[in-house]
């Protein structure tokens, strides 16, 4: 194996901390949006306990923050759904050549993404306000889009890599 | 080829290319959209749009939570009591959980009113119980992805409220009414299925009725059991709503499994929560990225062109009502349920009226369809969530699907040829 | 026997809608004039009031310019809610080039004007709205969202009728809302308003709506009229009291975009329709909120008049003081076009 593989491994600690604070995230963002259901429902029946108008809008907020930042996790364990009915009958190398043109085409999106969500969530953050919530732009609600390209390029690069690497261990494995 | 048509192919060809490439399905439907937009000169914005969007349903919301309270549910140890309980009570049968399953989403899923929901719920509970008996983890979610159906035919039911709006001029009361027995068919139809498919394949069967033990398994799961009662009695009696019990149910299932049954210390909470990520992180994606597909198929009219493609080929009507539900259920297998009724209500209404179908039964015809579409790939909500629940692959799923979506088929040609089923029900209301 | 028959075979009549002659001293359309299709979203269906509006003020547009431009209504929401659609036009998506909106969805938008219209028992009947709608105040308000950037302008107004709260059960004053929990649009001006009446907003989304009143976890909601029926909530809150705290105002809105592209005839084009189809919903509005009304008297629903609107407006004085602060003067001029 190359000395380039040998250095570049050792990023691998690096990413699993990324990994792990990402992780993190998710959990709090969905604890978030239990709790802020619960409140919601609590309130209507309990007096101290209040059900402010913004319940609704947060909670989806939050969700949709969590549901980009997991899908970039997915990427790093390779657990997105897709259809895998044919590898037996594709030879290994071949699997990986397609990984690697599935990875530099998600990569485009995720590129897109980012520059596109951007300035999409500049645009309509000038212009627009949540609804239940007039102090806070719309900038937040489509964050999570340039967020999401964002992780999925980091997580893209480390899972180009593995392709690589492992296109250059079964042919050394030959 | 007009530029429509272009387009079309584009986005439709260039998805399933990617799909045989094994390109991630929640990536594959945003890049298909992404070269449509480009092809159209249009610019890509709208993918950031309608992915937060396709997140942004309140209604949506169960799903998450619900997947956290199964998983709760599984480390905490309630799920456990609640095998031992229906255990005991059909476990003298072969493929007993196979019917536990199936005749819970009747009440369940029909509380929740949607089928995401009910896979998300019980699924999450049901597939690993079932798995740990001894049942085959791809028939297992087979079960229930298709029993999950039933809980858009059983009301209340969101599909049916829109439907109603759409058709216009239809009581959402009597079309509530004429779910009931539809879903029960399906239900008996799945139970047959599950039976036979039981018995080849050899499925557990455990000790003889027993009401002693019954009784005794009924005092020591009384909190698991409670889970579900106030879920249920929670809707029902109006404390909350559908989609806010799912994070009610959250909350009961991390106290009962923390401070009574002891399951999980919150070390061990914490971590369960890292599992409901590793799932969501696969279904959400799903959900927000379909939708700009959805919104694609839209905007080039796929749903429209598809149904003034079959008016007028035929007047048999025996003809006439299976075209509409094969292009029910090919519009079901690429779209979700809402813009399907949506845009079709409006044009196929008419022509089911005028061979006799009443908007009711048509109503039913079409949750139906749009509800087997939510299991099928290429895409399909419910087949995403139950393959995310079970880490089973999608295709495995869809082979051990196979004879359930013949049962389905029955009972939609049930459905289509003999109007009783779904009105005889309301017309015992009708004043 | 399976409960088919055949499809009746309507006669085969062409349709045949031979180009209007022109009426006299109008211009004709310039033949070089450009081919256009505009996208055109609309939450409700067709044939509720304001579909009726999209599809006159459609048809109009297409006379005018022979058929030049096009209107392409895609109806029933597929295009998303209305902030959805709002969204897509303002980030300059060119997916979407008009809607017909509530007038008062800008409002999360900076529309600043357009919240006045929302502010709770302000016009007292439609002649009170029409009379603003047709002022000169109305192109002042419709170009509020063009002049502040937010990218897109109104071409011309309409409404849907007043909105009324309707519950499980029965209301005959402001006494009974008392403790109710009623479902509103989380926006702070309605959050306001029913706070000031003494019920409790509660979040729930509009498709858990009809479940939420059949099993009580709301009490009672709002909508014009129309809507109530269409969405058959009568058949679960079987009570309404018409105290009509806002007038259902819409506007049909345009983006720059789709604005600049087109030619100053074209442009005219559409303002000429959008007077048109302005009229058009004054004409027809009334007409069918009383046969809707008519109807579900029929039905049996019990339908409180209130007559004295007094005790309604000095409950919700707090949140219109607060929620028309800095543009007091502007609202009294709407106040003052009271007939
Ligand atoms: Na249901
Ligand atoms: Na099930």
């Amino acid at each position: 194996m190359p000395s380039f593989f040998e250095k570049f491994d050792k990023i691998k600690p690096a990413y699993d901390a990324i990994y792990n604070v990402v992780l993190f995230l998710c959990k709090i963002l969905l604890i978030i949006d239990i709790l802020i259901t619960t409140m919601a429902v609590t309130g209507r029946y309990v007096e101290f306990i209040p059900d402010p108008a913004w319940s609704e809008e947060v909670v989806l907020s939050a969700m949709s923050y969590m549901a980009v930042l997991a899908a970039a996790l997915a990427i790093r364990k390779n657990s997105h759904i897709r259809m895998t009915a044919f590898d037996k009958y594709i030879p290994e190398k071949a699997l990986i050549v397609l990984d690697i043109i599935s990875d530099l085409f998600v990569f485009a999106l995720a590129i897109v993404m980012l520059v596109v969500g951007w300035q999409y969530a500049v645009q309509i953050g000038s212009r627009g306000t949540y609804v239940s919530m007039p102090s806070i732009s719309r900038f937040w609600m489509y964050f999570p889009i340039p967020l999401a390209g964002g992780a999925m390029i980091l997580f893209l690069i480390e899972s180009l890599y593995n392709h690589l690497k492992r296109f250059y261990v079964v042919k050394e494995a030959k | 080829m007009s530029e429509q048509s272009m387009a079309i192919l584009i986005l439709l060809g260039s998805f399933l290319v990617m799909i045989f490439l094994r390109f991630p399905i929640a990536y594959a439907v945003a890049i298909s959209s992404m070269l449509t937009l480009l092809y159209e000169g249009l610019p890509l914005t709208t993918i950031a749009q309608q992915m937060v969007k396709g997140i942004s349903s309140f209604s949506l919301m169960a799903v998450p939570f619900f997947i956290t309270m199964g998983v709760l549910m599984g480390s905490g140890g309630i799920s456990d009591k609640l095998i031992a309980l229906a255990n005991s009570f059909v476990g003298w049968m072969r493929g007993g959980l196979a019917m536990v399953n199936i005749v819970a989403s009747y009440f369940f899923g029909g509380i929740s009113g949607s089928a995401a929901a009910d896979t998300a719920s019980l699924g999450s509970i049901l597939i690993p119980m079932m798995v740990d008996e001894g049942y085959d983890a791809d028939f297992s979610t087979a079960v229930t992805i298709t029993s999950s159906v039933e809980g858009l035919l059983v009301p209340p039911s969101h599909n049916m409220v829109i439907y109603a709006t759409t058709a216009g001029g239809i009581s959402v009361g009597s079309l509530f009414l004429a779910g009931y027995m539809p879903g029960a068919i399906l239900a008996v139809s799945l139970m047959v299925m599950s039976y036979i498919i039981s018995v080849k394949r050899n499925y557990p069967k455990g000790d003889k009725f027993n009401l002693m033990s019954l009784l005794k398994q009924l005092l020591t799961s009384f909190w698991a059991l409670a889970a579900v009662l106030i879920v249920v009695f929670g809707v029902v009696g109006g404390v909350f709503t559908a989609t806010e019990s799912a994070a009610i149910a959250v909350i009961y299932s991390l106290i009962v499994s923390v401070f009574i049954y002891k399951g999980l210390d919150w070390k061990g909470v914490w971590n369960a929560l890292g599992d409901c990520v590793n799932t969501l992180s696969i279904v959400m994606i799903l959900i927000s990225t379909s939708s700009i597909f959805g919104f694609m198929l839209t905007r080039l009219h796929v749903p429209t062109l598809a149904s003034n493609a079959i008016i007028g080929l035929t007047d048999n009507p025996i003809i006439i009502a299976l075209l509409l539900n094969v292009l029910l259920l090919v519009l079901g297998m690429i779209m979700d349920m809402a813009p399907i009724i949506l845009i079709a209500t409006p044009i196929l209404l008419p022509i089911a009226v005028s061979i006799g179908l009443t908007p009711i039964q048509f109503g039913i015809m079409v949750i139906l369809n749009c509800g087997i579409g939510l299991l099928t790939p290429p895409v399909g909500a419910v087949l995403f969530i139950g393959s995310a629940v079970s880490k089973q692959p999608m295709e495995k799923i869809v082979k051990a699907t196979l004879p359930f979506y013949v049962a389905m088929l029955i009972t939609l040609l049930l459905i289509t040829f003999i109007p009783a089923i779904s009105l005889w029900l309301p017309s015992l209301f009708a004043k | 026997g399976c409960g088919l028959t055949s499809p009746e075979t309507p006669d085969e009549t062409p349709a045949e809608t031979p180009a209007e002659e022109p009426a006299e001293g109008e211009e004709e359309p310039s033949d070089d004039m450009p081919e256009v299709t505009l996208v055109y979203a609309e939450v409700n269906p067709l044939d509720t009031i304001v579909g009726q509006t999209d599809t006159a003020f459609k048809e109009k547009v297409e006379e005018l310019s022979n058929g030049k431009i096009t209107i392409e209504i895609q109806a029933s929401g597929v295009l998303g809610s209305e902030n959805d659609v709002l969204d897509t036009m303002l980030g300059g998506g060119g997916t979407i080039d008009m809607s017909r909106i509530s007038a008062f969805a800008l409002t999360s938008y900076g529309g600043e004007k357009s919240k006045l219209l929302s502010i709770p028992y302000t016009f007292v009947n439609r002649e009170h709205f029409w009379n603003f709608a047709t002022s000169d105040l109305a192109p002042d308000f419709l170009l509020e969202p063009f002049e502040n950037g937010t990218g897109v302008r109104g071409l011309f107004y309409g409404e849907e009728g007043f909105r009324h709260f309707f519950t499980v059960d029965p209301v005959n004053s402001i006494e009974d809302l008392a403790g109710m929990k009623l479902r509103v649009s989380n926006d702070p001006v309605m959050n306001g308003m029913v706070n000031g009446l003494g019920a409790s907003p509660t979040v729930v989304s509009f498709g858990e709506l009809y479940s939420a009143l059949q099993t009580g976890v709301v009490d009672g909601a709002e909508q014009p009229i129309a809507n109530y029926k269409s969405n058959a909530f009568q058949e679960v809150a079987p009570n309404m009291i018409l105290d009509g705290h806002t007038l259902g105002a819409i506007q049909v809105i345009i983006t720059n975009e789709a604005w600049d592209s087109l030619t100053p005839e074209q442009q005219d084009i559409l303002m000429e329709a959008g007077e048109y189809a302005s009229e058009f919903n004054r004409q027809i509005s009334e007409e069918a909120e009383n046969e809707v009304l008519q109807s579900l008297k029929d039905e049996g629903i019990n339908i409180v008049e209130v007559t004295d609107p007094a005790p309604w407006q000095a409950a919700v004085k707090d949140v219109v003081e607060a929620e028309t602060e800095g543009f007091e003067e502007l609202y009294q001029q709407i106040l003052d076009m009271q007939p």
